[in-house]
C-alpha cells in the first residue's frame, strides 16, 4: 500500500524496506536495504530525514553505490576516465564513447561529511599541506592516495584557468604525485567589448566569440585525449547524439525541479533534490541508471501533485539556496526550522541548461562550459542568482558559504549585496561545516529567525 | 602622464608605455587587518591601496590579472568603482592556443590603454627599467626568497634578520620580482612589436602555470648558478596556490625550505621572525 509522503530516519527507512519488497518493489542491480551504506561508513545518512518513497530511495542507493558501480566498470573492461572541475562538459563528451565511464574525482568534496570524517581523508590531505584553508574538495588527496574510494582513473581530465585556486592548487599537487593529468584551458568569461562580435550563451550570457572559439579548440584537445585512450575516433554523429542525451536529462531535471520549487505543499524534500541536481553532472557514472532514477522521482512528484500532498506543510517559507552546503544535514535544518527551498544555484547552472543542437556541437559544448556561473564575473553570478529568485518566487536567500573555497570571501558579499538591492528579501550567509553539529544551535537559530523575517513580511 | 598600476608580472610595462602612459608595479604594504575574512591578504592589500588612491583623488588605471582566483575575485570587487580598470585574461597553459589567446588578450588592453592616453601605440618609448639586479657577494649561508609577494617592509625585516644571522639574500623570486630580462630586445625593430614582447613575457615561470614545471626547473637553475643553501617560501594566508608547494621545492632542489606565513599586516608575524631565526640556526 501507498504510503502518504513523509520525511523518514534511517532507522524507519530499515523498517519500510522489507515491507515495501513483501508488496512487490523491484529494484535494479544497486538497489537494497538505505542501512547497508551507513554500515559500511556513510554513517551520516543516520542523521538525515529522507524521503520514504521508491523513487528517493533508488536516487540513494544510485548516488551511494557509484564507487562500487566504477570498480564494477573497470573490471568489465569500461575506461574509467576522471574529470575535474569543469562541472558537466566533459562528461557529456565522454558519454559519447560506448566503453568509457566518466565521473569527478572532486565528487569526494562530500565523502567527509557522509562519513562523518572517520574515512581520515582530510587528515591525510593535511599531510600533503592542504589543511582547513582548502575547502572540502581536499578530500580528493586523500582517496586518490589510498585509493579507497574511487578506482583510480585511466585517464584525468582537468579544466584550469578561471578555475578556484583550491581545485587548481590540489590537482597540481596530484600531477606532483604521478597522477598523469590532461589540463584544458578556460578563460575567465568576459563581456564581448562594444562592437565585438559575440555569441550567446546558456543561462543567458554572452561572450566574445573568440572565446568560444578557444574553447572549441580545447574541448577538440580534450576529445583527441578520449580517442587516443579509447582507440575510438568521434564523428560528429556521435556528439550530436551524446548532446541530444544530455538535453534529455536536462529536461526530465528542469521539469521536476520546476514542479517541486514552484508546488504548494513542497512534494519533495530539499535533500532528494540536491541529489537529483547533482545527478546531472555526469549521471552518477551510469546515464541510463540516472535517467531511470530521474523519471521515478518525476512521477513521484506528479502523483503527490494530483494528491496534493507534499512533505512539508503548506505555505512554508520560500527560501532559494546559494552553493552546495558542506553538510547535507543542513538542508533538513532549513525544513525544520520551517523552510523550504523553493530554488538553487548550486555552482552548475550551466549544466542545467540545454545545450544547443543547431550548431556545431564542440562549439555548443564551449558555449556551455563558458557558461559556467564560476567562471565568469561575481557580479554575472549574482544577477542570474536574482533573476532565478524572482522567476522560483523566493522570499528570502540562503548563501552558504563554503569554508576555505577561493571564490566564497567576495561572493558572499557581492551576491548578498546583489538580493538585498534588486529583490529587497532578507539574505543569510553563513558558513556550513563538514558537520555542522557543533554549530547546529547557531545555523538553527540563523535559519529560524530568516523564516520569521518572511513570515512577518508576509503579514507586514 | 596616467600612471597605470599592476601587481601581476605578466602586464608587459612595455606595453603600457608604448600607449603613452606610466607602468607602475604596485607593491602594497597593508597596514590594516585583512579587509574579508578568506581573500588573500595581498590581494585584500592591493584593493585597500587602490580604494587609498581613489580616496586622495588620484587619476589612475589599474590593471588586474587572472592569475590566480582570488585577483579575479579583487577586479570583482574593485571594478564597482568608477575608476578605469582592466582584467587582463592570463592564460594558466603554455600551448600555442593559450599564447594566441595572451596576445589577444594584450592587445585589446592595448586598444583600452591607447582609448585612455589618446595616444597611439610608440614602441620606441621608454619605459623605466626597474633595475632588480643587484650583484651580491655570497654570503655565508644563502637564501634564495620565493612565493607570494612582499612588501618593502616585510623584505626588508627578512634581510634584517637573515644578516644578523651570518646569512643573505642571493634572489628574490616572489611573485612578481620576476620579470623578463628584455636587455637586448628591440621590440621597436620588430615587425609585430607586442607578439615580440609577448613571447618573452609568457615564458615567465610562475607557480600557478598548468603544469608549473617551468617555475621549478627556474628556481632549479637560479639556485644552482646562485649557490643557493635554502628557500624561504612566502605565503598569504589564504593563498591557496602556494600552499603544500614546500616539500615540492626542497624535493626538487634538495634545500632545506622555510614556509612562512604573512597574514597581511604591513609587518613580518613575530612566530615568522623566531621560525626564521630557528631555521638559521638549523642551517649551522
Ligand atoms: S566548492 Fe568552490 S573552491 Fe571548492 S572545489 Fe568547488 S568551486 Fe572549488
Ligand atoms: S599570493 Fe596567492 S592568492 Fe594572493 S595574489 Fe598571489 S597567487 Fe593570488
Amino acid at each position: 500500500m501507498k504510503m502518504p509522503p513523509e520525511q523518514i530516519t534511517l532507522e524507519q527507512w530499515d523498517k519500510r524496506y522489507p515491507l515495501l519488497k513483501a508488496q512487490g518493489l523491484q529494484e535494479r542491480f544497486y538497489g537494497g536495504p538505505l542501512g547497508r551504506h551507513a554500515e559500511y561508513g556513510d554513517t551520516r545518512l543516520r542523521s538525515l530525514k529522507l524521503d520514504n518513497s521508491p523513487a528517493a530511495l533508488a536516487l540513494w542507493n544510485l548516488l551511494l553505490s557509484e564507487n562500487e558501480r566504477l570498480h564494477r566498470a573497470r573490471a568489465e573492461g569500461r575506461k574509467i576516465v576522471g574529470t575535474m572541475k569543469d562541472l558537466g562538459t566533459v562528461p557529456v563528451l565522454a558519454d559519447c564513447f560506448k566503453n568509457v565511464t566518466a565521473f569527478y574525482p572532486d565528487g569526494a568534496w562530500w565523502t567527509p561529511c557522509l562519513m562523518e570524517q572517520n574515512e581520515g581523508l582530510f587528515e591525510s590531505a593535511s599531510q600533503y599541506g592542504f589543511d582547513e584553508s582548502f575547502c572540502p574538495v581536499r578530500a580528493m588527496v586523500g582517496a586518490f592516495i589510498n585509493g579507497e574510494h574511487f578506482p583510480i582513473p585511466d585517464a584525468l581530465i582537468c579544466s584550469t584557468g578561471a578555475i578556484c585556486d583550491d581545485v587548481s592548487a590540489i590537482t597540481q599537487k596530484l600531477v606532483q604525485l604521478g597522477f598523469a593529468m590532461h589540463w584544458w584551458e578556460m578563460p575567465r568569461r568576459r563581456m564581448p567589448d562594444e562592437g565585438e562580435e559575440s555569441a550567446l550563451l546558456p543561462c543567458g550570457w554572452k561572450a566574445p566569440r573568440v572565446q568560444v572559439e578557444f574553447v572549441q579548440a580545447e574541448l577538440a584537445g580534450v576529445k583527441s585525449v578520449l580517442e587516443a585512450l579509447t582507440g575510438r575516433q568521434l564523428v560528429t554523429k556521435d556528439l550530436r547524439r551524446g548532446i541530444q542525451r544530455a538535453n534529455g536529462f536536462r529536461r526530465i531535471l528542469n521539469e521536476l525541479r520546476l514542479l517541486v520549487y514552484t508546488a504548494d505543499p513542497c512534494p519533495m524534500g530539499s535533500l532528494e533534490m540536491l541529489a537529483a541536481e547533482m545527478l546531472a553532472l555526469h549521471y552518477c557514472s551510469d546515464y541510463t541508471e540516472a535517467t531511470l532514477v530521474l523519471e521515478a522521482l518525476l512521477d513521484e512528484v506528479g502523483e503527490r501533485l494530483l494528491a496534493a500532498t507534499g512533505v512539508l506543510a503548506a505555505d512554508t517559507a520560500r527560501v532559494f539556496w546559494v552553493n552546495p552546503p558542506a553538510d547535507l544535514r543542513a538542508m533538513n535544518l532549513l525544513e525544520e526550522c520551517g523552510g523550504r527551498v523553493c530554488g538553487t544555484e548550486y555552482l552548475f547552472a550551466h549544466t542545467l541548461a540545454e545545450i544547443r543542437e543547431d550548431i556545431e556541437p564542440l562549439e555548443a559544448l564551449a558555449r556551455t562550459a563558458l557558461a559556467d556561473p564560476m567562471v565568469g564575473s561575481t557580479h554575472e553570478r549574482a544577477e542570474y542568482i536574482c533573476r532565478q529568485a524572482v522567476r522560483f518566487g523566493a522570499e528570502g536567500v540562503v548563501i552558504s558559504r563554503i569554508g576555505g573555497a577561493s571564490h566564497c570571501a567576495v561572493e558572499g558579499r557581492v551576491i548578498g549585496q546583489a538580493v538585498r538591492d534588486a529583490l529587497e528579501i532578507p539574505v543569510v550567509e553563513t558558513e556550513i561545516q563538514t558537520l555542522c553539529d557543533s554549530a547546529d544551535s547557531q545555523l538553527r537559530t540563523r535559519l529560524e529567525a530568516l523564516v520569521e523575517n518572511i513570515k512577518q513580511r508576509r503579514s507586514s | 602622464m596616467k600612471t597605470v598600476y599592476y601587481t601581476c608580472p605578466f602586464v608587459p610595462k612595455e606595453l603600457i608605455a608604448a600607449c603613452g602612459l606610466l607602468p607602475m608595479r604596485s607593491v602594497p604594504a597593508l597596514q590594516a587587518d585583512i579587509r574579508i575574512e578568506g581573500m588573500c591578504s595581498y590581494a585584500a592589500a592591493w584593493l585597500e591601496e587602490l580604494e587609498q588612491r581613489v580616496d586622495s583623488g588620484e587619476d589612475f588605471i589599474a590593471v588586474f590579472s587572472t592569475a590566480c582566483d582570488q585577483m579575479r575575485r579583487a577586479f570583482d570587487l574593485y571594478h564597482q568603482s568608477e575608476q578605469s580598470s582592466f582584467l587582463l585574461n592570463v592564460p594558466s597553459m603554455t600551448t600555442e592556443n593559450s599564447f594566441r589567446y595572451y596576445v589577444q588578450e594584450l592587445r585589446r588592453l592595448e586598444q583600452f590603454l591607447c582609448s585612455i592616453s589618446g595616444e597611439t601605440p610608440d614602441w620606441r618609448r621608454n619605459c623605466r627599467q626597474t633595475a632588480n639586479k643587484v650583484e651580491l657577494t655570497r654570503p655565508n649561508k644563502a637564501i634564495a626568497i620565493t612565493g607570494g609577494p612582499l612588501n618593502s617592509m616585510i623584505y626588508k625585516s627578512i634581510e634584517r634578520l637573515l644578516s644578523e644571522g651570518a646569512a643573505g639574500v642571493v634572489f628574490d623570486a616572489t611573485e612578481g620580482a620576476l620579470t623578463p630580462e628584455l636587455v637586448g630586445i628591440d621590440a621597436a625593430g620588430e615587425n609585430d612589436p607586442l607578439e615580440a614582447i609577448a613571447r618573452i613575457y609568457f615564458e615567465l615561470p610562475a607557480i600557478w602555470r598548468r603544469p608549473n614545471n617551468s617555475y621549478y626547473q627556474w628556481m632549479a637553475q637560479a639556485c644552482n648558478a646562485a649557490g643557493a643553501d635554502a628557500i624561504i617560501l612566502v605565503r598569504h594566508v589564504f593563498c591557496d596556490l602556494w600552499h603544500g608547494q614546500g616539500p615540492e621545492l626542497s624535493k626538487r632542489l634538495s634545500v632545506p625550505v622555510l614556509e612562512l606565513n604573512v597574514d597581511g599586516q604591513g609587518e613580518l608575524p613575530v612566530a615568522a621572525v623566531s621560525r626564521i631565526e630557528a631555521f638559521l640556526e638549523a642551517l649551522g
